[in-house]
């Protein structure tokens, strides 16, 4: 398939293809005016670059070349982010279309965040790690701040780039130490040179705190999580849409490489960092979410738990974690690509809505998104027979296993108290008296996608959640 | 004598920072951080590093100080107002940074640097440090490089996404239509009788 | 290393010149020219006015726009200086990866022209 590339270039090619697409479609998009009322035509070409970015992974050999890799490990992650943000461009259509922010620069940047995803998932060097979060975030703040005549998203943009730029100072500077300390910033020469350690050095662990609290940042785990609830609130609806979920799954691949491959032999330095992020975050993602009454804050803090979930598996250390946590990831993807296909959905009046008593006696006049909604929140709050039950059992059996019994404990605690918060939307949703109904969704593809997690959801403990199991379970081994 | 200038530029960069937070009058500010940089790049010359140290002084005096300068001049801002939170936030300040500065010091007591990142930066080899830059950018870390290139052009994206505005009823000069204009579009020959006027 | 920042001693004697000359110069005039101040010398003098507003008041946004742009290509060009010292031992694999890096940065001239962010109104 790949074939007429000249070989020094078929490592690269699905990387290499994303980019290339991107500008050319730049350019096409720039040089032919035709205004920007055929705006929707620029998500069509966008969702078939990721298509067929998708394709090319697939197909992709495995090899390593410098400062990046190509294994299964990557080709996973890469595959469950591409998908993610294909589901984000098929949602942006309907607001686009309800709401048109006039920038085709949607989908360009998207796609190039896309791009610095990717080199984050097969980075084997900090410095492709770094340039990789860089062109990813540099293209997030862009797009929080997209809407820029309102107040509320220069304000998300801002915030996340003035705490984004502090995050990636810290991340440098720990890279930049840890270079010091070990002479490679290298995965597997990190490796080599951490064994070859005499003495312990206090220069490794500063290191190895900087570039964690940087990626923190990143992956919103507190008490790094500031600016998520503002940025998902400030941000265009459809921008947060893929916020949720493409650059969570970047940011835990990355991170799970960086500590399972480069920092292998330190685990002990960071299996701590780790323990407290993922019991701080969990604490927060409950606790903090118990006031809101802004959905889209309400799914920033749900965010924030559930990677406090996973950040508790990644601190095992073993094996186990790993497909813990790719477990966990797809069921987030789908449940959060449905939730914010729902939020996407609110509109009265012709106008969109985000505050949690708009939804009130939703279930009387519009029951297949009170529905859809109910299971994604039921879902998320690990209530039995759904998808992120069996996601939040797999991670406790696996902390349980490696005796992390505190952790655990706060972890059943903070479930309990994020199921107050997602009962209570359900409450609304079925038992308070209906104020006014919601606009019809006017969008097929919004509605298929819905319907489509909804289902997904709620059948998976039936069918493929044992084939999945299994496959993260055999996927294991992959990552060396 | 190395290690005096050392001082001098580590000692006059520490004072003008301190100036930086601390003036009155945010130009000035500026300023000293534009003195700042070039003590940076005076340090950074004295390990070594002459690629860098005056690539700082290209990049960040030349042009992101003049950027800054231009932010601080031109911003509708009321200094003084700001200067009240500075109060305000001073003890959480001062903490996080005797916390950075007590973390430095410990781990300058223990600062033991592996062999290969000295020589690494050595200029013994009789290459030069933008030559030995140039010799490994551009081929080993080329992923680097064109991801850098790609951060540039997001900033460029989203520096005009975020501040391009088209301004309605601008009159512009637009030279190719005022040559194209023929005499038949412009100018009517009428022949007007004497004692009658045109309609 | 001794040689290295031996060939920039003039740079060095150049600066403590400059820094010493430029001291003389406030020093001089602080000691030895006439200051009487008064309350009319001292306020701000604008053509006869008092001064109308403050002196920062918002710009065209387009002033940062063009020093955005300004930073980005300067950086572009901090570059091309290893580039083209090292371009001999690097060969053609390197001089191809200077085209790609410069080809997106084309790419993104292209998008300011036709978008107008170089015209100025």
């Amino acid at each position: 398939m790949l074939s007429f590339l000249p070989p020094a270039l078929l490592p690269y090619a699905p990387i290499l293809f994303l980019a290339t697409a991107t500008l050319l479609l730049l350019v096409a998009r720039v040089v032919v005016k035709n205004g920007s009322a055929s705006l929707p035509m620029t998500a069509l070409p966008t969702s078939l670059i990721i298509a067929v970015t998708i394709a090319l992974v697939y197909a992709q050999p495995f090899v390593n070349v410098p400062m990046l890799t190509a294994d299964a490990f990557g080709q996973t992650f890469t595959l469950l982010m591409l998908s993610a943000a294909l589901c984000a461009v098929f949602l942006s259509v309907a607001y686009e279309q309800a709401e048109p922010t006039r920038q085709f620069e949607f989908y360009i940047l998207l796609l190039l965040a896309s791009v610095g995803m990717m080199l984050m998932l097969s980075a084997t060097d900090l410095l492709s790690l770094y340039i990789g979060i860089e062109l990813q975030s540099l293209s997030l703040y862009v797009l929080a701040a997209l809407r820029r005549d309102t107040l509320k998203s220069t304000e998300a943009g801002l915030k996340y780039f003035v705490l984004g730029a502090l995050s990636s100072g810290l991340l440098l500077y720990g890279i930049s130490l840890v270079y010091g300390a070990l002479g490679t910033t290298d995965y597997s020469t990190m490796v080599i040179a951490s064994q070859q350690l005499t003495a312990p050095s206090p220069m490794l662990v500063v290191g190895i705190v900087f570039i964690l609290c940087g990626i923190a940042f990143k992956l919103s785990a507190a008490p790094f999580h500031m600016w998520t609830p503002d940025v998902y609130q400030g941000a265009p609806t459809s921008v947060t849409a893929f916020f949720a979920v493409a650059p969570k799954v970047a940011a835990v691949g990355a991170l799970l490489r960086l500590l399972y491959v480069g920092f292998a032999e330190n685990a002990d330095m960071w299996q701590q960092i780790m323990i407290v992020l993922a019991a701080l975050s969990m604490l927060v993602g409950a606790f903090g979410a118990l006031r809101q009454q802004n959905i889209k804050r309400l799914l920033a803090y749900s965010s924030i738990g559930h990677i406090g979930f996973m950040l508790m598996a990644i601190s095992v250390n073993k094996d186990a974690g790993i497909a813990a946590v790719l477990f966990y990831l797809l069921v987030y993807a789908v449940m959060n690509v449905g939730a914010f296909g729902c939020v996407l959905s609110m509109r009265k009046n012709g106008q969109y809505v985000d505050s949690i008593r708009d939804l009130a006696g939703v279930s009387k006049t519009n029951p297949l998104f009170a529905y859809s909604l109910a299971i994604f929140m039921l879902s998320m709050a690990g209530i039995p027979i759904f998808a992120g039950f069996l996601s939040k059992l797999y991670v406790f059996q696996v902390v349980l296993d490696a005796k992390l019994y505190t952790l655990a404990v706060i972890g059943v605690l903070s479930s309990v108290v994020a199921a107050a918060y997602y009962l209570r939307v359900c409450k609304v949703m079925f038992f308070d008296a209906n104020e006014s109904a919601l606009d019809a969704s006017p969008c097929p593809v919004t509605k298929t996608i819905v319907v489509v997690a909804a289902v997904a959801n709620t059948v998976f403990i039936v069918y493929p959640a044992q084939q999945v199991f299994a496959f993260c379970e055999r996927w294991v081994s992959t990552l060396q | 004598m190395v290690e005096f200038l050392f001082y001098i530029f580590a000692g006059l960069m520490v004072l003008s920072a301190i100036v930086v937070v601390t003036a009155r009058n945010p130009v000035h500010s500026v300023l000293w951080l534009i003195v700042a940089f070039l003590n940076a790049s005076g340090v950074f010359m004295l390990a070594g590093a002459e690629f860098l140290a005056l690539i700082l002084a290209i990049v960040y005096v030349g042009a992101v100080a003049v950027l800054f300068l231009f932010v601080v001049m031109m911003l509708d801002v009321d200094f003084e107002q700001l200067r009240g939170n500075f109060k305000k936030n001073l003890p959480a300040g001062v903490a996080l940074g005797i916390l950075l500065m007590v973390e430095l010091v410990m781990l300058s007591l223990s600062w033991r640097v592996v062999p290969a990142v000295t020589t690494a930066s050595s200029s013994d080899t009789g290459v030069t440090n933008t030559e030995a830059l140039g010799r490994v950018l551009y081929t080993d870390y080329i992923v680097a490089f064109q991801g850098a290139g790609l951060v540039l052009l997001v900033a460029m994206i989203g520096a005009i996404v975020l501040t391009l505005r088209k301004r309605d009823g601008v009159r512009k000069q637009n030279i190719g239509v005022q040559v194209g204009r023929k005499i038949s579009e412009t100018l009517e020959i009428r022949s007007v009788k004497s004692g009658e006027g045109i309609s | 290393m001794e040689q290295l920042l031996q060939s920039y001693l003039p740079i060095l004697v150049f600066l403590g010149v400059a820094t010493v000359l430029a001291g003389v110069f406030i020093a001089l005039s602080l000691l030895a020219g006439a200051s009487r101040p008064d309350a009319e010398k001292l306020s701000p003098y604008e053509c006869g006015f008092e001064a109308f507003s403050d002196a920062r008041k918002k710009f065209d946004v387009r002033f940062y726009l063009v020093a955005i742009l300004f930073i980005i290509f300067d950086l572009e060009v901090a570059f091309l200086f290893p580039w083209a010292i090292s371009l001999g031992t690097i060969g053609e694999y390197g001089f191809w990866s200077m085209m790609g890096f410069l080809g997106v940065l084309t790419i993104g001239f292209i998008y300011e022209w036709n978008k107008g962010a170089l015209e100025w109104e």
